[in-house]
């Protein structure tokens, strides 16, 4: 297993590196760039000349060839002088936590990506909670009740949750909890951002609630809406997976013995078969996180959330590269540490599989 | 004439069986209620994509001029307005912020989402069934390098990528720009779910003594894979192209609907959501009927494809 594990570490190291530099390489290629807007400027008094660009281009470290512009983007550029004095620079480098400095809010990257995660963990975990609260019973359910009414409903639902357009049914969300309950006089849900400004208007939910501006509650709040929208598929296919994973061990024999020494049904559902069932789910669950960190891009933006995935888009039209570059780098971590996970968790929760 | 005779009488009875064949499978297909009803839905919405632009009285990108400009702006559904020259005009859903009937362009949209998905499907399940049953059939270092690659790309967040590489192509330089790029991306994309299908299927076929009869005979490796590999591997590829349309055009929509998928003026059905979304609260239609479009598509499809696993062969399982 140790082998193992060294071998995998060292097979993820080859894959982000090699994943860096096409992240790298692919925003190096892209247009605009952070004096697109100078060069275009009207009057001649307000151009900046070519010389000035020159100093810029150097404060931004980006008068280097693009391969050494990479090294310094991953290792730093302070260590560069020995190579040749002119590209020393005071950068640290991505392997030392530094992403850079965003073009257009001119501060430090890391700074910005301080302030957005914590808002799409927030809003990840809460997805991913929900769903497993809600997926798991139904599975359970329509895996006992096959070809139930029930079942063939669940069915349907997760048929729904599959197609649906996630940003689409969030509009409609916004729309139906927003803008029609306020006007049924029902209490409606704060349908952006993660917390309010201003006291509550009487008659929403937060008013109800007597929840203050930036209280956990008002935070709880507004996850709401967002929160609905983003559990939505991954319950659809949890729910999917729990069931099938149900139904097979429901056929096991052990099942059947468990039923022949007398044991009540509830008995034999939740301590023999759920067990097994479920061992599956939490390797499914791993390896979707970052299709959850990724999905979450639509729904950030369709609630104004400020995390990562909205951050992330601004960057790209905004032609912000470093911060484009600093979320693929995470998401691209992220995405190998889940990969990695995964199969340790097969080993961990499932003693017959080994790896050699 | 005696061979002559002979393979006349092969084919006469290959016929009745092909056609039975078929009708095993409709026969297996149409037990599904909901996945006729899907069928049902797809056929008119593809009747009204493809033939209501040019049965409809108005143009999808023109917009009215002059005085005629203000009076036809933000109509609501089933409003109608008479222009400078006396003429009336009714609108079914209304205009849109800039005097364009919403109907058209939802129909002219739905023109636009449903080639790309076609397309993209055809491609990329064409490329995937090809490098797949290549990369089965010869094995070797070439298929490990694929399989490699495949697996890889398996595991990337999709989303994020697209994003990234659709702000590098440059759409000006590119005849049909944005729609396109998009084809682009989605192809370079699609072809590995195909191709990891179609390998595993050729991978079981190749060594069977179907395969090995023709070897025998002298039948080119060519010919092996285009007659004898490819056909047989197909079953699974269509169950997952027919979901793949319906993944296709909700990708497009969330492409587009974040400003990185069709370019105005033309209509997508997921950038009119976009364009809808400025006014969402005092037009909530407008943002409706796109994003039910795209919602029954790619619902149809779903039970399309589900109730074709089942009737292509009840064993499958994908």
């Amino acid at each position: 297993m140790t082998a193992y594990l060294i071998r995998r570490v060292i097979q993820m190291v080859i894959v982000l590196l090699v994943t860096s530099m096409a992240i790298y390489a692919l925003l190096a290629m892209a247009p605009g760039g952070p004096f697109s807007g100078l060069r275009q400027l009207a009057g001649a008094k307000e151009r900046v000349s070519e010389a000035q660009i020159k100093e810029m281009e150097k404060f931004l470290g980006l008068h280097l060839p693009v391969q050494m512009q990479y090294v310094a983007w991953l290792t730093g550029d302070d260590w560069m002088g020995v190579v040749n004095p002119d590209w020393a620079g005071e950068r640290k480098g991505v392997l030392r936590g530094d992403f850079g400095r965003s073009f257009k809010q001119n501060r430090p990257v890391v700074e910005i990506i301080r302030e957005r995660l914590l808002n799409t963990v927030l809003l990840m975990a809460a997805s991913a909670i929900v769903s497993l609260v809600v997926a798991v019973p139904i599975g359970i359910y329509s895996a006992v009740r096959q070809y139930s009414r029930l079942d063939y409903t669940f069915t349907m639902g997760t048929f729904f949750g599959i197609a649906i357009p996630s940003f689409w049914f969030g509009l409609m969300v916004i729309i139906i909890f927003g803008q029609m309950f306020k006007g049924w006089g029902l209490p409606y849900l704060p349908t952006g951002g993660t917390a309010s400004v201003r006291p509550p208007a009487p008659g929403s939910f937060l008013y109800m609630v007597g929840a203050a501006p930036g209280t956990w509650l008002d935070r709880a709040v507004h996850l709401i809406l967002p929160t609905m929208v983003l559990s939505l598929r991954s319950m659809a296919g949890w729910g999917r997976f729990v069931r099938s994973s149900m139904l097979e061990v429901l056929r096991q024999d052990y099942v059947r013995t468990a039923r022949a020494k007398g044991l009540t049904e509830r008995v034999v559902i939740v301590k023999h078969a759920l067990r097994n069932a479920l061992i599956p789910l939490v390797t499914i669950i791993t390896f979707e996180l970052p299709i959850l960190f990724g999905g979450a891009i639509l729904i950030e933006t369709v609630f104004a959330w400020p995390g990562m995935g909205r951050m992330y888009v601004q960057a790209l039209t905004g032609f912000d590269y470093p911060v484009a570059q600093a979320f693929l780098v995470i998401t691209a971590v992220l995405t190998v540490t889940a990969t990695l996970l995964t199969d340790i968790l097969y080993t961990v929760v499932d003693p017959r599989i080994r790896f050699s | 004439m005696a061979v002559a005779e002979l393979t006349f009488g092969a084919e006469d009875l290959a016929r009745p069986e092909d056609q039975s064949q078929l009708q095993v499978v409709w026969g297996r297909f149409r037990r599904h209620k909901l996945a006729v009803a899907g069928l049902g839905i797809v056929i008119m919405l593809f009747t009204l994509a493809f033939i209501g632009p040019s049965v409809s009285p108005y143009d999808s990108t023109t917009i009215p001029t002059g005085a005629d400009f203000a009076k036809a702006r933000y109509l609501s559904p089933l409003s109608s307005w008479v222009d400078s020259e006396g003429e009336s005009h009714f609108h079914v859903l209304g205009t849109d912020k800039t005097g364009r009937d919403y109907l058209t362009r939802l129909m002219e949209g739905g023109r636009v989402s449903l080639s790309l998905a076609l397309v993209v499907t055809l491609l990329s399940s064409a490329i995937g069934i090809v490098v797949g049953s290549f990369s089965a059939y010869y094995g070797g270092w070439i298929d490990s390098f694929i399989m490699r690659v495949v697996d890889f790309m398996l595991t990337l967040p999709t989303l994020p990528i697209f994003l990234s590489v659709y702000t590098i192509i440059p759409q000006d330089s590119i005849p049909g720009g944005s729609i396109t790029v998009l084809a682009i991306i989605f192809i370079a994309f699609g072809w590995i779910g195909d191709a990891r299908l179609s390998r595993g299927m050729v991978l079981s076929l190749r060594n069977q003594e179907f395969a090995d009869a023709s070897r025998a005979v002298g039948a080119s490796d060519a010919r092996i894979i285009a007659r004898h590999m490819i056909p047989n591997a197909i079953a699974p590829v269509l169950v997952s192209a027919t979901l793949a349309v319906g993944g296709v055009v909700v990708a497009e929509a969330g492409l587009s609907f974040l400003g990185f998928g069709v370019q105005p003026p033309f209509p997508s059905w997921g950038n009119m959501v976009l364009a809808a979304q400025a006014n969402m609260m005092s037009k909530p239609y407008e943002v409706f009927f796109p994003g039910m479009a795209i919602f029954l598509t790619s619902l149809s499809f779903n039970f399309i494809g589900d109730a074709l696993r089942d009737a292509l062969d009840p064993r499958l399982k994908l």
